[in-house]
């Protein structure tokens, strides 16, 4: 379903994205992992045509990347979401749902639907600037899940949220498991992507360590941060 | 069509929701109705009498032009550091993740700040006609067609803004678009005034001569002098061949079309 086909981002003399490829098959739990500056958030920003790839290319449902047609069915939530300060959840929700292609019968109703779903009942139509970082963050999930995504692009999707919070979102998104709802998952909680993903990729300075399933990435009694840790320290050696 | 529109949209709630823009609104409003004053009584010139109606008349005029000039103020204080704030309080991030172009996202957003711009210029000069005519009875059926036309500045000025602002830090934006203005407006009445019988007689052929910047440059000004005309039904002696609103409407296609390539490289 996305294909990442030699992609490189280069800044200046710094290379973030160097010679990246590999495919996330459709129904995919996906995890992208690595350090800081592993260049993780530059690669799904490079999947919504946020940044353009210095060469290589990246297609969704064999579509280019930078066509705004292959976002049709994408779910975005980012890393530190963003809602603007005088709108409410509500408000927030069906703007989404509107840009999604959603009528505003539909939008009103589905942003309703969501609000429910991610536990912001009651606070639906307060002003999105008295928002802690945890209901920013619920609410920008709901953005990302209210049309029906078939690609579900999450980063850092738990950041801020209490461990309730977590448990939400996790159930959450084995939820969409049933309906073939492809995930990329950008974390850095080990334990939630061990509980949650099926493959992952580890990042380190632009490369891909390794893109496996889980369960071959995890072997011999390692726990996925012992995998990490090490793939890592190898990769900086 | 259908994403242009919902940000259009977007824009407008967006703008109009600040209290603001409807102070900003009802200051400049309390402005335009201290004209009042002019439309009472009887003028004596220079010895000579002048009707109420001749002076009414005049200080129309010279709103519409300080209400023009001001909404190009406006405009620009709506479109100044906007995209940079949508990049920064997520706007754009999550606009953007949708099946939305840049194309799109940048032509409604434009739009929006333009349309909220020429409300605010229009209202005032709706309110300069209402109070002409109930001061003197006298309708001026060309002004509204002349703030219509006007629009276009308005336009270039929204346009021109987001582009630097996109570039240069909001100051020197300002600045820049303020002195490109400001120089068109200095160049085109120093024109309008060397048209004059009197000057045209003293300097004889020697203001016939108009260096090529000149003609060349956004002619804001020059669009709102023949604006002006379209009130009086006078003729408006533009400089050079093109009419100043194909000036304009070309420097506003060009700036855009700068603004849309700049945009679609920017990372968000």
């Amino acid at each position: 379903m996305i294909t990442f086909n030699s992609v490189t981002k280069n800044y200046g003399t710094l290379t973030a994205v160097d010679a990246v490829s590999y495919t996330i098959e459709r129904g995919e739990y996906f995890a992208l992992l690595g350090p800081n500056g592993a260049g993780k958030t530059t690669t799904i920003k490079m999947l919504l045509d946020f940044v353009r790839p210095t060469s290589g290319s990246i297609t969704i449902g064999g579509v280019p990347s930078s066509c705004p047609i292959a976002r049709k069915d994408v779910g975005y939530c980012a890393e530190n979401h963003r809602i603007p300060g005088h709108l409410s959840a509500m408000e927030y929700l069906r703007r989404v749902g509107e840009l999604s292609g959603l009528s505003k019968q539909a939008a009103k109703l589905k942003a309703a639907a969501i609000i429910e779903r991610v536990g912001m009942e009651g606070k639906e139509k307060l002003e999105a600037r008295t928002y802690s970082k945890g209901m920013t963050q619920r609410i920008a999930l709901g953005g990302a899940l209210i049309a029906g995504p078939k690609l579900l692009i999450l980063d850092e999707p738990v950041s801020g949220l209490d461990p309730i919070g977590i448990r939400e979102v996790r159930e959450i998104l084995e939820s969409l498991k049933s309906l073939g709802t492809t995930v990329v998952l950008n974390s850095h909680l080990l334990s939630e992507v061990e509980k949650t993903c099926d493959t992952a990729a580890i990042m380190s300075k632009g490369k891909i360590l390794v893109k496996e399933k889980l369960s071959s990435i995890i072997s011999g009694g390692e726990t996925l941060e012992d995998v990490f840790v090490r793939l890592v320290k190898d990769g900086h050696a | 069509m259908r994403n242009f529109k919902k940000i259009f949209t977007y824009t407008l709630v967006d703008l109009v929701h600040h209290k603001s823009f409807y102070i900003m609104l009802f200051i400049s409003i309390c402005f335009v109705l201290l004209l009042k004053g002019c439309y009472k009584g009887d003028y004596t010139v220079n010895g000579q009498h002048v009707s109420g109606n001749a002076v009414a008349w005049n200080a129309s005029i010279i709103a519409f032009h300080i209400v023009s000039a001001g909404s190009l103020l406006i405009a620009l204080l709506l479109s100044l550091g906007v995209f940079k704030r949508d990049k920064d309080d997520g706007s754009a991030a999550y606009m953007l993740s949708k099946p939305i172009s840049r194309f799109e996202y940048v032509c409604g957003k434009i739009a929006g700040i333009w349309a909220v711009s020429f409300l605010f210029m229009f209202v005032l000069h709706v309110t300069i006609v209402i109070i002409t005519y109930v001061n003197t009875g006298g309708l001026m059926p060309g002004y509204l067609w002349a703030s219509l036309m006007c629009s276009l500045n308005v336009f270039f000025m929204v346009a021109l803004v987001s582009l630097l602002s996109l570039i240069l830090p909001d100051f020197a934006a300002a600045f820049v678009s303020l002195g490109i203005v400001a120089i068109g407006y200095i160049s085109d009445i120093i024109y309008k005034v060397a048209q004059s019988d009197l000057l045209k007689t003293a300097l004889g052929a020697m203001q016939n001569h108009v260096s090529w910047w000149r003609i060349a440059w956004p002619k804001v000004c020059a669009l709102q002098l023949s604006a002006e005309s379209l009130i009086d039904q006078s003729n408006y002696p533009f400089m050079g061949a093109v009419h100043p609103a194909v000036n304009v409407c070309i420097y506003c296609g060009v700036v855009l079309t700068i603004f849309i390539a700049r945009f679609s490289r920017e990372e968000l």
